[in-house]
């Protein structure tokens, strides 16, 4: 793993990188689904 | 700050219905979270979660735009039952679907759905058992990495902290668990 990706030095930043990502991801999902709720609400 | 934000669900209904989309806005972001908990507390899965979510509330500004909303003083309870009502659909299809577990099967795995037609039934309770059985074979400090990892979605770094082990010795406790049990498997 870090020798293709030497910016990780370990595997529990690499774990850490993951959930990070992952959570990211999931607060972004939610927020473009509150930004389609408000475009729908003015739509319909 | 919205201007809308210390009106009641009622008042923000009214003002909705009557082409106000901001009172929508208000309306979402005051039950947001609530709403959001309340899905997760059932769904595990966030991609499942957000398309509940969305469709909740896309039930809810329909009703009330088309002048169906009948629960005036009872927003929360009435959102409540839609979220809930959606919940239910969503394990109502999964029962129907070819791939679902029985109920015994499913509390083992902490899965949370009903069925199984009796021949997948025994399969499943086979493997589970040769699974359980070679599981306790193993190491209890393997065991107890195993189930930490695959029961409880622990990270390694968790996993460690409990343990009050390093990272790697968790990793090492790990590895050696899998190949044992695939030893085991293999004989």
């Amino acid at each position: 793993m870090t020798d293709c990706y030497p910016f990780i030095k370990s595997a529990e930043e690499c774990e850490f990188i993951i959930r990070d990502a992952e959570v990211k991801r999931q607060g972004i999902k939610h927020q473009q689904s509150l930004v389609l709720l408000k475009t729908l609400a003015r739509l319909i | 700050m919205n201007r809308y934000v210390n009106r009641s669900d009622d008042e923000l209904i009214r003002l909705y219905q009557q082409g106000v989309s901001e009172a929508f806005d208000t309306l979402l972001m005051r039950y947001d979270e609530y709403i959001h908990t309340y899905i997760r507390f059932s769904i595990n899965d966030e991609d499942l979660l957000e398309d509940i979510f969305q469709e909740v509330f896309i039930k809810v500004m329909t009703v009330i735009r088309s002048g169906r909303y009948t629960a005036q003083g009872r927003f929360k309870q009435w959102l409540s039952r839609i979220t809930h009502n959606r919940i239910m659909d969503h394990f109502r299809q999964e029962k129907n679907s070819p791939y679902t577990m029985d109920k015994d099967a499913c509390e083992r795995l902490g899965f949370q759905d009903d069925s199984l037609n009796s021949e997948e039934l025994m399969l499943l309770k086979d493997n589970l058992s040769d699974l359980e059985l070679y599981i306790s074979r193993l190491d209890q400090e393997q065991q107890d990495v195993l189930r930490m990892r695959f029961w409880y979605s622990m990270s390694f770094k968790e996993i460690a902290e409990e343990k009050e082990i390093s990272i790697n010795t968790a990793l090492g406790r790990m590895r050696y668990a899998l190949k044992n049990l695939r030893k085991q498997f293999v004989q």
